[in-house]
C-alpha cells in the first residue's frame, strides 16, 4: 500500500492508535498532528484507520458469538465423555448382577492392595501358634487315640463320636483298680480283680435272684 | 498408615489362634470310652472272635474262664464330658455310663472315676457301681442269666 503521507506509513499510524509506536516517531507525529499543514490529512487517515479497526474488532466479536454456540456444545460433550469415563456407569440399560469373574477379580485385587497386611498377619498368627505348640505339654503317651467308632447296638450307620485326646503314659507305674460301690437291687454281687501282663482288671459280677448260679 | 493396619490383622489373626487353643483346652478334661457288649456262654467248641482279641486273655482266667464262647454283641465308642451321663444301648438291655472325675495328677496315668449301671432285657436295674480305674484299663460289669449264660460289658477310657 502507497502511503498518502510521505512521512508516515499507516503501519506507523496503526502503531500510533495502538499506543505502541516509538517515541521519536510519537513525537514528530504528534508535532505534524498540531501543525495547521499537515493536520488535516493526517488526523483523516486516523480517522479511516481507527474506523477500520473498530470494523475488523466487530467482524471478529461477531464471528466469536456465532461460534460460542457450537463451543457450547463441543464442550458439554467433551465433559460427557469425562464423567462416563471417570464416575460409575449410568446405563440406561437394566443394572446386572456383578458376575462371578468379576468378584474374584475383586478379591483378588483386594488381597494384591492388602498383600503385605494378610502376611504380616500370617506371620504374626504362624509365631503364636509356634509358641502355642512349643509350650503345650509334651505328649507321654504311645498309645493312639479312639480313631474309629463302631455301630452301637440297634443302630445301621456308626455315630460320629469326637475324639478327645488324653495321653496314657505306659511307662508309668499301673495303679490296681478300686471298687468303691456296688449297688445291687436284687441279687448278689463278687468282685474279682484279673492279673495279667495288661494290667488288673476289675469284673463286677452280679447273680440275679431269679437266676441259677452261674459262675 | 500401613502400620496401623498390619497392627490390626495381626491382632485378628493372634486372637483367632489363641480362641482356638482355648476351644482344645476346653475339650481336655473330656474322655472317649468304648464299651464292648460280651455274650458269654459254654460250647464244645471254644471260641473268641478276634474282634474279643485284646481280652482274650482276660477272658481266659477265672471267673471268666467258665465259659469258652464268646460273642461280641455290640461295641461302641462315646465322647464323654465329666459328670455329663451317657446312655449306651445294647442289644439285650441297656447301660449308662459317667466320668466322675479325671485325675491327670504327673508322674502317674490318668486316672478315671466311672459309675456303670446296667439294666437287663426286661428294664430292671442290675448292678450299680463305681470304680477307679487307670486309663486304657478295662473294667468289666456283668450278670448271670437263667439260661446259665453271663452277659457283661467292658469299659475302658483313655
Amino acid at each position: 500500500m502507497a502511503a498518502l503521507d510521505p512521512h508516515f506509513t499507516d503501519v506507523e499510524l496503526m502503531e500510533f492508535l495502538d499506543g505502541e509506536l516509538d517515541g521519536a516517531r510519537e513525537r514528530q507525529l504528534e508535532t505534524a498532528l498540531a501543525s495547521p499543514a499537515t493536520a488535516a490529512p493526517l488526523a483523516a487517515r486516523l480517522a479511516g484507520l481507527r474506523e477500520v479497526g473498530e470494523l475488523v474488532r466487530g467482524h471478529l466479536e461477531l464471528a466469536t458469538d456465532a461460534h460460542e454456540a457450537r463451543l457450547r456444545s463441543m464442550w458439554s460433550e467433551i465433559d460427557k465423555q469425562l464423567d462416563l469415563g471417570s464416575a460409575p456407569a449410568t446405563s440406561t440399560t437394566p443394572a446386572r448382577a456383578p458376575s462371578a469373574a468379576g468378584a474374584r477379580r475383586g478379591l483378588l485385587g483386594w488381597f494384591q492392595r492388602y498383600r503385605s497386611h494378610v502376611l504380616t498377619g500370617m506371620v504374626s498368627a504362624g509365631a503364636v501358634a509356634a509358641v502355642a505348640i512349643a509350650l503345650r505339654p509334651a505328649p507321654t503317651s504311645e498309645r493312639g487315640l479312639v480313631a474309629t467308632t463302631l455301630p452301637a447296638a440297634g443302630s445301621a450307620a456308626p455315630t460320629p463320636v469326637a475324639v478327645v485326646p488324653v495321653p496314657v503314659p505306659v511307662s508309668l507305674p499301673r495303679v490296681a483298680p478300686v471298687i468303691e460301690s456296688v449297688d445291687v437291687p436284687s441279687g448278689s454281687s463278687m468282685v474279682f480283680t484279673i492279673e495279667d501282663d495288661d494290667g488288673s482288671t476289675a469284673v463286677v459280677w452280679v447273680t440275679p435272684d431269679d437266676t441259677v448260679e452261674g459262675l | 498408615m500401613y502400620a496401623k493396619r498390619s497392627l490390626a490383622v495381626a491382632l485378628v489373626a493372634t486372637l483367632a489362634v489363641l480362641i482356638g487353643q482355648v476351644e482344645v483346652a476346653r475339650a481336655e478334661p473330656g474322655v472317649s470310652c468304648e464299651v464292648l457288649e460280651i455274650k458269654a456262654t459254654q460250647a464244645a467248641t471254644p471260641s473268641i472272635p478276634d474282634s474279643l482279641k485284646k481280652l482274650a486273655k482276660k477272658l481266659k482266667r477265672p471267673p471268666l474262664s467258665s465259659w469258652n464262647f464268646f460273642e461280641l454283641l455290640s461295641s461302641s465308642t462315646h465322647a464323654m464330658s465329666k459328670l455329663v451321663p451317657k446312655a449306651v444301648p445294647l442289644s439285650t438291655g441297656a447301660a449308662e455310663l459317667l466320668v466322675r472325675d479325671i485325675d491327670r495328677a504327673s508322674g502317674k496315668r490318668p486316672r478315671i472315676a466311672l459309675g456303670v449301671t446296667m439294666n437287663d432285657g426286661a428294664g430292671r436295674r442290675v448292678v450299680d457301681t463305681k470304680a477307679s480305674i487307670d486309663a486304657a484299663d478295662y473294667f468289666a460289669v456283668g450278670y448271670s442269666t437263667s439260661d446259665n449264660s453271663g452277659h457283661l460289658i467292658a469299659v475302658s477310657c483313655k
